[in-house]
């Protein structure tokens, strides 16, 4: 196995073995607050609330995460009697946003209030989609924006236009590129980890706090590499400055499996 | 008085969007009528991709891989145009391939464009074209075994071995630089995953302006250069100017564009200007109060 | 039982793909099986992904002849919707203009297909991306104001971005001595893409990236309740 692999399952078993160990414990963290607060406004002012999932397909993680979203979104609708509408760019994820939904809505005690054609399907193609939600949140004029998932270069085209009409806007994206973007026009952003974090914080579940554990492990695997490996090169050059080439050397043949 | 400033200070502050837009719309479109351009310098992202296909043998050959639709083609296509320019005029035959199914239309128009000029250039000999094969990076993986491995033939149905610009590629070790100008995934990232971390070949990229820093963390390590949006294809072809060739400046497209892109963002900059002297003068005016 | 045999197809499949990561490419044996098995995977992905469209597209109709048939508010819209559809799908299944039978190629550029390619949707995509010019400016306006530290930041670091990708910048302040030459906007932009930016984005990649470990080690792992339908 070359190290780079090596790497790479050391860190896939700390995480999980901070994910299982830490499986019982209580959660010490709340919901975020904006979330219904944002719903608790659309109430207020009578008007809808729109949820998209990203333009990617289920097999995309930061879709899988945004339809966790999805979930705590719908409860909050249904107690409050917001009508949330769901476009969606991928029919797979028409029928599990349709799952997440009615599964939400009934454990809210308000089935009734749910109905299927509140999530639909227009196009696989992300700009047909944006033109499609941009002109549907333009007429439907919504009081709140969620904007969840993996996002490309349609996120500033949504944004701006919830922006125009929404009160409230909130957004969420691993997708590094597209992140200022949200930053920009949204009152509310979740930054790269930030995002799936808050999706297993919401949930309240004690399996979901459990992945953040495991999450902060992972990081603190991260971190101690990263910095083992800047203090010994530092070391390196003040002591054996003869080695640091070869030290540099062979921390690059360790990172990328020796194939370079 | 003051009165009369706050008001005229919140009515900057709150300027209406489209009023924004439709400044933006004008300005563009005079730059435009008028050919407004600036000459640009080669930066030091895009100076080792220019110094690289100089001292590369003449005949060793160059991959461009076109990962854009029309929808990124104004950024990205003045790019492959400068390093198409480049590479026949120093001798390097060109192989062009797409991970984009619209990569295949991309390369025909960017090639019909820049061979018309060349009228000595011959399709097999100077430059080929694969044409759009599915797969993202599994083609990656498959090609850096075997070439014929992938592509039995070309994007017009001509058997590979046919073609004498392939007698001497195998693989993707055989080519003296791979380029990917990309304009979302699969594209540069994937290239450098799974062809310049796990070969020792030298790779560049292009990318639209609001991708460039999700690639620069891999500058210099895992690519030579990169082309930072139509700046970068701008700043390429001043390298070009500036060079041993004698090439017409009116071939080359990024620097004509420049020019509006150059136009908007002075505008924004006023914008910005005007919006945050009327942030500051409504905060000091009600301060007075 | 549903959930179960679910949870089942599910974590074994995940395993296979992470296995196959850590394997040798070897044609034979364990390694080689594991190896094919993650091969056809995505294939398989594609064909489920096929069969949901049809949901997709009968959903998507059904909604706009309901909204036609109704005369719900903006029923016009839904019109251009369906003719639009229909004039697609015969035009690409019925491969006009281009090569025929299944072998055809139905990207052909010269089929109808091809050219409502080219001629339609091409111009409509660069309509809809060049919006991002103006989007991008009205965001600024709002957004890069000296209001508070983090919008003060943002502030100068795009003013220093916007002005160094002038292709005059490195002209503008050509009179500075040599020593303060590093102040040219065009070298400053630089700068702060390659080092604050990349530590930045290398930050956002490597905790992005355990998210996405931790998030699907929560799947394999059956720790999910919401997965298959909510309840677990």
């Amino acid at each position: 196995m070359s190290s780079d692999s090596l790497l790479l399952l050391i860190t896939l078993v700390v995480i999980a073995a901070a994910m299982l160990r830490h499986r019982d414990r209580k959660s010490e963290v709340d919901c975020i607050p904006e979330i219904e607060v944002a719903v608790r406004k659309a109430a207020e002012l009578n008007r809808p609330a729109y949820f998209i999932p990203g333009s990617r397909d289920i097999d995309n993680i930061q879709t899988i995460s945004a339809l966790s979203m999805l979930k705590v979104v719908a409860r909050y609708c249904a107690e409050y009697d917001v009508e949330l509408i769901i476009p969606v760019s991928k029919s797979m994820v028409m029928e599990r946003a349709r799952e997440v939904c009615n599964a939400a809505y009934e454990e809210a005690g308000f089935s009734d209030r749910w109905s299927s054609s509140q999530v639909s399907y227009t196009t696989d193609d992300p700009l047909g989609f944006v033109a499609h939600v941009d002109g549907m949140i333009a007429r439907a004029k919504p009081a709140v924006c969620f904007m969840f998932g993996f996002f490309a270069g349609e996120s500033l085209l949504l944004a701006e236009s919830s922006y125009n009409v929404a009160e409230v806007t909130i957004a969420g994206t691993a997708v590094p590129s597209q992140i200022p973007f949200f930053v920009a026009s949204c009152d509310t952003t979740l930054i790269g980890e930030e995002f799936f974090a808050a999706s297993a914080m919401l949930s309240g579940n004690q399996e979901d706090i459990a992945m953040l554990q495991g999450l902060d492990a992972g990081k603190q695997l991260a971190i101690g590499i990263i910095l083992a490996v800047v203090v010994l090169s530092y070391l390196t050059l003040i002591f054996k400055p003869e080695m640091y080439e070869s030290f540099l050397t062979i921390v690059d043949n360790l990172l990328h499996g020796g194939g370079r | 008085m003051r009165n009369r400033f706050i008001s005229i200070f919140t009515t900057i502050d709150n300027i209406d969007r489209r009023l924004i837009y439709l400044m933006l719309a004008i300005t563009i479109s005079i730059s435009l009528f008028a050919d407004v351009s600036f000459r640009d310098e080669p930066s030091e992202l895009v100076i080792p991709i220019f110094n690289h296909i100089e001292n590369l043998e003449p005949g060793i050959p160059i991959l461009i891989s076109m990962e854009y639709s029309p929808t990124s083609e104004p950024e990205l296509a003045p790019m492959a145009k400068a390093v198409t320019h480049h590479a026949f005029l120093a001798g390097h035959p060109i192989c062009y391939m797409s991970l984009w199914p619209e990569g295949g239309m991309m390369i025909n128009r960017l090639t019909d464009q820049v061979f018309a000029t060349y009228p000595d250039a011959k399709y097999g000999k100077h430059w080929a074209n694969l044409g759009f094969k599915v797969g993202g990076e599994m083609v990656i993986n498959s090609m850096r075994d075997s070439l014929q491995h992938i592509y039995a033939t070309d994007a017009f149905g001509t058997s590979i071995d046919q073609i004498p610009l392939f007698n001497d590629i195998n693989n993707l070790s055989d080519f003296g630089l791979l380029l990917s100008f990309s304009g979302g995934s699969p594209g540069l990232k994937e290239w450098i995953l799974y062809a310049g971390d796990e070969l020792d070949i030298p790779l560049a990229g292009g990318c639209k302006g609001v991708g460039a820093p999700q690639f620069l963390p891999y500058f210099p390590g895992q690519i030579l250069g990169l082309f930072n949006g139509l700046k970068g294809a701008s700043e390429y072809e001043a390298a070009l100017i500036n060079s041993r060739y004698n090439i017409d400046a009116d071939m080359l497209e990024a620097t004509t564009r420049m020019g509006p892109q150059t136009i908007a963002h002075l505008v924004i900059m006023v914008f910005l200007v005007l919006g945050n002297i009327s942030t500051l003068a409504l905060f000091i005016l009600r301060r007075l109060r | 039982m549903k959930r179960n045999l679910a949870q089942v197809v599910l974590s074994t499949v995940a395993l296979l793909i992470v296995l196959s990561a850590f394997l040798p490419d070897t044609d034979g044996g364990f390694s080689g099986i594991v190896k094919s098995a993650d091969s056809y995977f995505p294939i398989w992905f594609s064909i489920i992904a096929v069969f949901a469209f049809v949901l997709g597209a009968s959903s998507l109709i059904g909604s706009h002849v309901r909204k036609i048939k109704d005369r719900e508010t903006d029923w016009q819209y839904s019109v251009v919707t369906v003719l639009s559809f229909a004039i697609v799908l015969i035009v690409g299944l019925a491969k006009l203009g281009g090569a025929s039978g299944l072998e055809g190629d139905v990207s052909d550029p010269a089929s109808v297909l091809g050219r409502i390619f080219s001629s339609v949707l091409s111009p409509l995509h660069a309509t809809l991306f060049s919006l991002l010019a103006f989007y991008m400016a009205s965001a600024a306006f709002r957004s890069f104001r000296i209001r508070s530290l983090e919008t003060t930041v943002l502030l100068v670091s795009a003013s220093i971005i916007i002005i160094g990708r002038l292709p005059f910048a490195s002209k503008l302040f050509s009179f500075l001595p040599d020593a303060l030459q590093w102040l040219r906007p065009d070298k400053l932009s630089l700068w702060m893409l390659l080092v604050p930016n990349t530590a930045g984005q290398r930050a956002v990649l490597i905790t992005v990236s355990l998210g996405v470990i931790a998030v699907a080690l929560k799947y394999i792992l059956g720790m999910s309740r919401d997965m298959f339908g909510g309840q677990k």
